[in-house]
């Protein structure tokens, strides 16, 4: 039913409750009208049935009484037949009175036809349908009060024309609920069709937006119907979230080409320069190494801009295991004890026993992404110290601190940004790609933690990744 | 000719300045980023200036808006990264004279140089001619009776500039200015020292037919009955 248009399901929606509706007034209508009709015909021949008794109490002759009964019970009106019968109890003849129709009154009021109805209580009376079909009455069946011999009076008035009427009233109540069902579904596939309608406006402003002009249209809610404006609105977001996720893939792009073309320009400059006249070969052996060392910088950023794109597809969870991080910050620090030592520095390590489900390798290039860092913006010969600190609710942090000159607090969120620089002057001499801390916040990211700077003139910078333990 | 290269990119600026020293004979001198370049673009007299977008502190077309609201009329070469269309527009609109994208070919920027400064002095050729001297700027030889002279620089560079624009009265000052960079060692009669130089050269004994000395105001160069 999902794959139905929502107007024609509302409609359908509509339409059943209305037919119910419908069917339950029209039942207990045609119920309540049969009743009244019914009901009326009882009471009429329940006052025939207390005439006769009076008519049969005043001692008339036989052609008196049957005249008086005659004109109590009617029996002549239109579509209604009365016949009636009075007998004595124990005598099956009727009394000489009612014997004047004969014929009608023996059929409709027969012996078979009263056995089949319990006999009444003297002084009470019964009441049945009796006749066939197209042919049917509504009959009375009363006993007077004494004991003996007492008087029974039966009249039939022909109650076909009852059930006539209602089946002309179920035929009326039937069109009704129709016509009325038939209008509702109009009106609802109306309403619905003008309550979508804003929704097709809505996705035709959509459907102009392509990646181009993402970020420059604006679907703007106004003109929309309150019920459709939070869609409208959260269509918008997204589409500003995405515009923005483009925008900054974009730059990316763009600032990687510029890194990358920067050596590329430097390198290309040297060779022309060396070019432009015979040089000495220790002049060329000097441009050389620097041809050389710029390779290795775009070398270097190549790999790095690998290494993030990688990082940017999803990581499997089954490479993830249990990863003892004392002995790989301890390896991790050995790789570059030699660099910082010459400089006249020296590495402190305060670790402790954790263990992380990480993938180990990717651990290893987040902490020597951070001790490189260290180890290029502070000071010659200063000391770098990493500790392992367990905090409570199963998380460990690891923090790199230098004693470098503080970063400025505006710096300070932009750190982990793709190329940023906090002093692009000095950064480029200082030999990084400007890539390092994203892979390490992107790594850190990857395993459930997170990555903080903080920095301040005194104390030096500190670089600390939180991580879940196992 | 005095050159003033603002890039931040150390090496590459070493590279450009040491080509046009030994190329184009220029005095140059280096400034890695905006705010020292801008400092030294309006300290200094400068006959181009090369000019990097990307830049620390103030940026290359903030320098180039700040200069020519200074009224500094100096040419503006433009470095700039290959997708930056519209960096270039507005730096252009901002009244940069050529730009030439990164990575780019050596000789390409020194004859674009070359062309802007001699374009700036109302010289449309490479090849200057003032009375008898015929000077190609581009193979930095001097023609003079038929003969064909290669100068040694600092006395090519001092011809050059003289014939650029030649014609008019050079002060003393503005030579050393646009002949010797920040960092050059200058002596005061070091232009004396150069203009009889040329004089032995070109226009040996006084009455001087090519090469004026006008007291109290300056040189020039020019074919003048004395």
């Amino acid at each position: 039913m999902s794959q139905w248009p929502l107007k024609w399901r509302i409609s359908l929606m509509v339409a059943s409750a209305i037919l119910a509706a419908a069917a339950l007034n029209g039942v207990t209508a045609y119920l309540d009208m049969k009743e009244l009709l019914i009901r009326a015909t009882d009471h009429r021949l329940q006052s025939m049935t207390t005439g006769t008794f009076a008519v049969l109490d005043e001692h008339l002759t036989d052609e008196e009484t049957k005249e008086e009964v005659r004109a109590i019970v009617g029996i002549s009106a239109h579509r209604r037949v009365s016949v009636f019968r009075v007998w004595i109890d124990g005598n099956a003849a009727d009394v000489p009175s009612s014997q004047i129709e004969g014929e009608a009154s023996a059929r409709i009021l027969d012996a078979s036809v009263l056995a089949r109805v319990a006999t009444p209580a003297p002084g009470k009376n019964v009441r049945f349908d009796c006749g066939k079909a197209g042919d049917e009455y509504r009959a009375i069946w009363a006993r007077s009060r004494s004991g003996v011999g007492a008087t029974n009076v039966a009249i039939a008035e022909s109650s076909h024309y009852i059930y006539e009427d209602l089946a002309e009233y179920r035929n009326t109540l039937l069109w009704g609920a129709g016509s009325m069902l038939l209008m509702t579904i109009a009106a609802a596939t109306l309403l619905v069709w003008l309550g979508l309608r804003p929704i097709g406006r809505t996705a035709q402003m959509l459907s102009v937006i392509t990646e181009r002009n993402v970020g420059e249209v604006r679907i703007e809610p106004d003109g929309v119907p309150v019920e459709i404006k939070p869609f409208v609105r959260a269509v918008s977001d997204l589409l500003a979230r995405l515009a923005k996720a483009l925008q900054e893939q974009k730059r990316f792009v763009s600032d990687a080409s510029h890194e990358l073309r920067t050596p590329l320009s430097v390198a290309q400059s040297t060779i022309d320069a060396t070019l432009v006249k015979e040089r000495t070969p220790r002049e060329y052996r000097a441009a050389l190494a620097e041809i050389h060392e710029d390779l290795d910088r775009m070398g270097r950023m190549i790999e790095e801009l690998l290494v993030l794109a990688r990082l940017d597809e999803t990581m499997p969870e089954r490479e993830l295991e249990p990863v003892e991080l004392a002995p790989l910050i301890e390896s991790v620090a050995e790789g570059c004890r030699t660099r910082v030592v010459e400089a006249g520095g020296m590495i402190r390590l305060s670790l402790s026993a954790v263990t992380v489900r990480a993938d180990s390798a990717q651990l290893m290039r987040l902490f020597s992404n951070l001790l490189d860092n260290a180890v290029r913006h502070g000071p010659k010969g200063g000391v770098i110290e990493i500790s392992i600190r367990a905090e409570k609710d199963g998380v460990v942090v690891i923090c790199v601190h230098d004693e470098g000159g503080a970063i400025p607090a505006d710096a300070l969120p932009h750190l982990f940004e793709r190329f940023y620089r906090a002093d692009p002057a000095r950064s480029r001499s200082t030999g990084g790609t400007g890539l390092g801390l994203s892979i390490a916040r992107e790594i850190a990211l990857r395993h459930g933690g997170d990555i903080t700077a903080s920095s301040a003139p005194e104390e030096g910078t500190s670089f600390c990744v939180r991580l879940p333990t196992v | 000719m005095r050159v003033l290269i603002v890039e931040d990119e150390e090496k590459l600026a070493r590279n450009v300045a040491s080509v046009l020293k030994e190329v184009a004979s220029s005095a140059v001198d280096l400034s890695h980023d905006g705010e020292d370049g801008l400092h030294m673009a309006l300290t200094n007299s400068y006959d181009l200036i090369i000019l990097d977008l990307m830049l620390p502190k103030v940026d290359g077309l903030t320098l180039l808006a700040r200069l020519r609201t200074r009224k500094i009329q100096t040419p503006v070469l433009v470095l700039t990264a290959r997708d930056a269309g519209s960096e270039v527009i507005r730096g252009l609109n901002l009244g940069c004279d050529d730009y030439v994208t990164k990575p780019f070919d050596m000789g390409e920027l020194v004859a674009r140089c070359k062309a802007l400064i001699r374009r700036c002095h109302g010289q449309a050729s490479s090849l200057i001619r003032v009375g008898p001297l015929a000077i190609n700027t581009l193979s930095r030889q001097v023609e003079f009776g038929g003969q064909s002279f290669l100068l040694p620089a600092m006395e090519y560079r001092l011809l050059e500039y003289l014939a650029m624009r030649s014609g008019e009265v050079i002060s003393k000052t503005e030579i050393l200015d646009h002949l010797y960079d920040f960092h050059a060692e200058r002596f005061s009669n070091v232009i004396e020292v150069y203009i009889s130089a040329l004089r032995r050269r070109f226009d040996p004994a006084p009455p001087y037919k090519l090469i004026h000395t006008l007291k109290g105001h300056g040189y020039m160069l020019g074919e003048r009955a004395a």
